[in-house]
C-alpha cells in the first residue's frame, strides 16, 4: 500500500469515526491470542533538527521512513558491538595460545 | 482470502500476527495533529504510543467494518500520558493494514486516536475473554 492509499484509507476511517457513536463498544473485538514476537519499548531520542534533515534525506533515498532508518542503524550498531566482543575474545584466545607455544619452545630449548 | 467480521485474509482476528508497525511521515503528522482538526480536547497521538498500544499483549483486535481493509487494535500505551493521574498510560485505538497478504507480522500504521469509553470498557473486561 503506497502513501496515497494509506492517506485515503486514513481519511475514510476518520470520516466514519466522526459519525460513529463513540460510546459504543467495538463490534466483533476479540482478545489477541498471539503475543508480539519481539515486543518493543519506546525510547525517545533528541536529534538536532539539522541532522534530522539528513536522516530524512537518506531515508527518502532508501524509500523508508526516518524512524525505521534510525531503528535499523541502532540495531546494526548493537550487532556490530556484539561482533566486536566476539572478535576480541577470539584474538585473546589466539594470543594466549601463541604465548603458551612460545613458552613451551623456550622451555624445550632451555632443557 | 476472506476478510470479514471474524477473519482477516482467512486468519481469525485473535490469531493475527502483529509484531512491528511502521508509520510514514504523512501518517505521523496526521495522528499528531488531531487537535487541529477536532479541537483542543482531542488527544494528539505520538506514533510511538500507538505502536506500543498495537503491541500490547492484552490488545483487542476488531475488523474495521464495513470494508475490512484495515483492522482496529485497542491496547494500552504505558508511555502515553494517562487520562487520570495514577493510571498506567492511556488506552488507544490504532488502525493497521498489513504490508503483505496474508499478514506475517509487519503492518503500516494508518490512524490512531484515544480509545472511546466503549473501547476502554471492552478492553478492561479481560476476565470475560480467554
Amino acid at each position: 500500500m503506497n502513501d496515497q492509499e494509506l492517506r485515503d484509507l486514513g481519511e475514510d476511517i476518520e470520516a466514519r469515526e466522526a459519525t460513529t457513536d463513540r460510546e459504543m463498544e467495538p463490534a466483533h473485538a476479540v482478545r489477541s491470542r498471539r503475543a508480539p514476537r519481539d515486543p518493543s519499548e519506546v525510547y525517545s531520542l533528541r536529534i538536532p533538527v539539522t541532522r534530522l534533515a539528513e536522516v530524512r534525506r537518506i531515508a527518502a533515498s532508501e524509500r523508508t521512513t526516518s524512524a525505521a532508518l534510525l531503528r535499523r542503524w541502532v540495531l546494526e550498531r548493537l550487532d556490530a558491538e556484539g561482533q566486536g566482543d566476539e572478535d576480541e575474545e577470539q584474538a585473546k584466545a589466539v594470543t594466549d595460545a601463541l604465548r603458551r607455544a612460545i613458552s613451551m619452545i623456550e622451555h624445550r630449548r632451555a632443557s | 482470502m476472506v476478510s470479514d467480521e471474524t477473519h482477516y485474509d482467512g486468519i481469525p482476528h485473535e490469531d493475527l500476527p502483529i509484531d512491528a508497525i511502521e508509520w510514514t511521515e504523512a501518517r505521523i503528522e496526521h495522528v499528531r495533529s488531531r487537535s487541529q482538526r477536532y479541537g483542543a480536547r482531542e488527544f494528539d497521538v505520538e506514533p510511538e504510543w500507538a505502536t506500543e498500544a498495537a503491541l500490547d499483549v492484552d490488545r483487542l483486535i476488531a475488523p474495521d467494518l464495513p470494508r475490512c481493509t484495515a483492522v482496529k487494535v485497542i491496547g494500552q500505551s504505558p508511555s502515553a500520558p494517562p487520562r487520570v493521574a495514577g493510571e498506567p498510560g492511556r488506552i488507544l485505538k490504532v488502525w493497521l493494514v498489513p504490508k503483505s497478504h496474508p499478514p506475517v507480522g509487519d503492518w503500516w500504521g494508518v490512524s490512531a486516536c484515544e480509545a472511546n469509553s466503549g473501547d476502554r470498557r471492552r478492553y478492561r473486561r479481560r476476565e470475560e475473554t480467554p
